[in-house]
């Protein structure tokens, strides 16, 4: 992506959430509300934002997913986490060869490959294959039409040979889906949980099932951790102006706080981090290649960043004292917004235990 | 593709469905060691401490996940059985002198009680617990008039099931930490006033953040003279009835966590305040306050906000356990890998020192600050039950307790307190609410990253103790500003030989 170009993405994005307050703030309340999520969707599948990766011309731009979602990071991360969810969703439908959905995909965006082996069992019989077992926490499972689950061969040991993915309606017999679950953070972007109690799939459910789709997976879920890292790295942007902006018009101690150094130091090194975590989701967004997935040493950084995000929105909080405990400032919504986002893409001692797990054999 | 993963410890013996408490001794080893001093104080502290667990396990444990869902969908809800049961715990006269209708226990007793409390629910030690505040700040003012005005109302409403707050309104939106240091109020930007008029005062202003302000029955608020100057030492504090003519509630405040108890706006238009609920510096004087009086007050409260850290830090190594017990990670029981059960002892670990902390400036807030006249009054004299409970020796008892001599008697004792003695009693409580709720903050992080994506979810407890410790960081002071405030009592200090000892 040209350096053009990136500026017309951040623009109209930007744009777009100013214009979108009101919707942004419905689906941020703490009750799940479906139909400013059936809104958002139409508003952004009609800007093309939700199929960049069916789209056969964008679907390597890994640097034009990861500035959609950093940019709406900074004004709403259940929504950027929306898009990027949508777009892998739309990612594994092209590799299968089927049309992108007309609503939204629930996903287990909350797990690794290396943790769905646990959840969903199947057994081949005649034509069918059944299904049984629960998975918890689905992303975006309470609003979507589509369900994209992986699952495992029953009695199998775990290995992505023994793992398919399915694409099913979310609504079906034999499919039990919880109400929204009341989360931490994210909850513009609901999970829900997930009951299959001998649900039966046809062939053409099942869509990934191959050698050379278990890498097409493996990558894509890989290279994921960058989207996730330029949320976190919005997530931290608006946190950080919000807290500079306040400090430079909140009195106290004699003078505006921006003022006591105590307060300076806050400032330059939630600056400086933050300034780290949006350069490491750029510089790797432009040089990894979409075949492969991360380096280890990416996965470092993308694992630092989960852990780092939660304590530098925890000192934008502490910059505005009281009001940061309110909701009026949002600072609390990006707090809880962003320890939410540290389990995106699985838990992160999972993460960290499988990309050592080479070098120690 | 997971056999980095070892299941190297034996199960642990078949826990029960909840987790043990422990003994007094197996949790407060310090306090055991105090008590076997002192007989008399042992027993109480241990009969608190049992009492409280009694309480939390019955009552607060049950309910708190319920009630933080609830006051997050109408902030006006108020838990009237919850609160019901306080005061059959006596919840709300525990910190209060027997010669007041109190339950004549150490002070230490209370801090002990929210600390078990929290350890259920922070939001609800708060609801319970925040009394304490506005009464430490009507006994800094060593006005037994003011003290038994409130302390008379909280008690006969405890003995009738009726709940009584007590709110403490000092914010205001142009003076946060300012009004909480004695050194910036100059700069302060406090505009509520009260001026003088014949019987009482006029009340104006507006005052944020107040917890319980809503429902509170009477507001301790702190004011100037609308005519005098600015200084800590022309603080005046008025106590108001909540049925005050213009006296008034905008708003609930829409806070992150620690729901059970809401935060409110409140204002005051016009409102009059008699002059008996005026509390005194002294009898000639029209303030109630002076510079020592808002650093002991911070001594013990800040001190209080350590106790509920460490209830808080202790929550969240519990839920951990309760998680890593019934949950796998990777297919494994995750209670047998031995990294895991690392995590929960460190879990446990910050939980011991946050309050082996928050004790350590107990002790010195007794030994120093301004619960040490406190501890000392608190004894009921011994005297004959038919003596005790006779009406007219009843009323004089009052009237002399509630009189002069019993506010130059305080005074006395407050007046024997060096300022180093101050210093050490308020230095210590500044380190015990900025490292307990610092420990608390962290393990509320630890435990989530621990469960996991089940960290996330509302029923299973962590979510809501770290939207519920965020705020342990900011009121009494903010971290900072506490820090700023140990940097003047104990790291100047050692410099200015003037000030030793
Ligand atoms: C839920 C809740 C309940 C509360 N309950 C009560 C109550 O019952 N009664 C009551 O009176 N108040 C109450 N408060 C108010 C609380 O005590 C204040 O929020 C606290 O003192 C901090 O003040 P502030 O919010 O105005 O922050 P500010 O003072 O505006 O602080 C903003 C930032 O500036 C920093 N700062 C401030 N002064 C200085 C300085 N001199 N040098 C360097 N840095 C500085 C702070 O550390 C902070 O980072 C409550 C607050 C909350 C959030």
């Amino acid at each position: 992506m040209d350096n053009e170009t990136k500026l017309i993405l951040q623009k109209s994005v930007n744009d777009w959430c100013l214009d979108n307050t009101d919707l942004i703030q419905q689906l941020e309340q703490p009750k799940q509300n479906s139909v400013a999520a059936n809104t958002l969707f139409d508003e952004l599948n009609q800007l093309g934002l939700l199929s960049i990766f069916h789209d056969e011309e964008t679907r390597s731009e890994i640097s034009m997913l990861a500035e959609v979602g950093c940019q709406f990071a900074i004004h709403s991360a259940s929504i950027a986490l929306m898009v990027v969810q949508q777009n892998l969703a739309c990612a594994l439908l092209a590799q299968a060869k089927l049309e992108a959905p007309l609503g939204w995909v629930a996903l287990p965006l909350y797990d690794s490959v290396y943790e769905w082996s646990y959840q969903i069992q199947y057994e081949q019989k005649g034509k069918n294959t059944i299904t049984n077992g629960n998975w918890l926490s689905i992303s975006l499972l309470p609003i979507a039409t589509t369900l994209l689950l992986p699952i495992q061969a029953k009695d199998k040991t775990t290995s992505f040979a023994h793992i398919s993915l399915s694409a099913t309606a979310t609504k079906k017999n034999n499919i039990e889906i919880s109400p929204a679950i009341t989360a931490l953070g994210l909850r513009g972007a609901p999970s829900g949980d997930l009951k299959a109690n001998g649900l039966s799939l046809s062939e053409d459910d099942l869509i990934l099932n191959s050698t050379k789709d278990e890498d097409f997976v493996t990558n894509l879920w890989s290279q994921a951790e960058i989207y996730i890292m330029a949320i976190r790295s919005g997530i931290a942007e608006s946190s950080y102006r919000t807290a500079r902006d306040y400090a430079t018009e909140r009195y106290q101690g004699g003078k505006i706080i921006i003022e006591h150094s105590l307060i300076r130091k806050l400032l330059a090194d939630f600056y400086r981090e933050k300034s780290a975590l949006e350069e490491n989701w750029r510089t790797f967004s432009q040089t990894i290649s979409p075949d492969l997935s991360i380096s280890d040493g990416l996965m470092g950084i993308a694992l630092a960043s989960a852990e780092k995000l939660p304590w530098l929105t925890s000192d934008g909080i502490q910059i505005l004292g009281g009001v940061g405990y309110m909701s009026d400032f949002i600072q609390e919504r990006r707090f809880r917004d962003a320890k939410q986002c540290e389990f995106l893409l699985g838990h992160p001692q999972a993460k960290a235990f499988s990309n050592w797990h080479a070098d120690a054999s | 593709m997971n056999s980095f993963l070892i299941n190297e410890c034996a199960p642990l013996a078949k826990l029960g469905a909840e987790i043990q408490e422990w003994s007094f001794l197996e949790r407060f080893p310090e306090l055991a060691f105090i008590a076997k001093s002192n007989n008399s104080l042992g027993k109480q502290l241990e009969q608190s401490y049992l009492n409280a667990v009694e309480f939390s396990e019955r009552y607060v444990a049950p309910q708190a996940l319920a009630i933080d869902k609830k006051m997050t969908e109408d902030p006006h809800y108020v838990p009237e059985d919850l609160l019901k049961k306080a005061c059959e715990y006596k919840l709300f006269s525990t910190m209060f002198p027997a010669f007041l209708g109190g339950s004549g226990l150490h002070p230490i007793c209370t801090f002990i009680t929210y600390e078990v409390i929290a350890t259920h629910c922070v939001g609800i030690a708060n609801l319970l617990g925040v009394n304490g505040l506005g009464i430490c700040c009507v006994l800094a003012s060593f006005d037994p008039r003011g003290l038994s005005v409130i302390t008379k109302e909280i008690c006969e409403n405890e003995k009738n099931g009726i709940p009584t707050f007590l709110s403490t309104c000092v914010t205001e939106p142009g003076a946060g930490s300012d009004a909480e240091d004695a050194d910036e109020f100059a700069n302060a930007q406090l505009t509520t006033t009260a001026k003088k008029v014949d019987g009482g005062y006029i009340l104006n202003g507006t005052k944020i953040f107040i917890s319980n302000g809503g429902h509170a029955q009477i507001h301790a608020v702190m004011t100037f003279d609308a005519d005098g100057a600015h200084t800590p030492d022309d603080q005046m504090l008025l106590l108001v009835r909540s049925g005050s003519k213009g006296l008034s509630i905008p708003r609930l405040e829409n806070k992150m966590g620690q729901k059970a108890c809401h935060a409110a706006e409140v204002h005051f238009d016009n409102v009059f305040v008699p002059e008996n609920m005026m509390c005194r510096k002294d009898e000639s004087s029209t303030s109630s306050y002076s510079y020592t009086g808002i650093a002991n007050v911070l001594g013990v409260t800040r001190a209080a906000v350590g106790a509920w850290s460490t209830g808080v830090a202790e929550n969240a190594y519990r839920t951990a356990l309760r998680y890593a017990r019934d949950n796998d990670f990777l297919g494994q029981p995750m209670e047998q890998q031995q990294w895991v059960r690392l995590e929960l002892a460190q879990l446990a670990r910050r939980a011991q020192v946050a309050r082996s902390t928050y004790i350590g400036a107990l002790l010195a807030v007794s030994t120093t600050g301004l619960i040490s006249p406190l501890a000392i009054t608190q004894k009921e004299p011994k005297l004959p039950d038919w003596l005790k409970h006779n009406n007219t020796v009843r009323n004089l008892r009052e009237k002399v307790l509630s009189g002069d001599l019993t506010h130059r008697a305080f005074k006395f004792m407050a007046q024997l307190q060096t300022s180093a003695e101050r210093d050490i009693a308020t230095g210590y409580g500044d380190v015990a609410k900025v490292s307990c709720s610092e420990l608390a903050l962290e393990n509320c992080q630890k435990a989530i990253t621990l469960m996991g994506k089940g960290g996330l979810r509302h029923e299973n407890g962590a979510e809501k103790l770290l939207r519920d410790v965020r705020l342990l960081q900011i009121y009494e002071g903010t971290n900072q500003v506490n820090m700023l405030d140990y940097v003047k009592r104990r790291v100047i200090r050692q410099f200015d030989t003037q000030l030793s000892l």
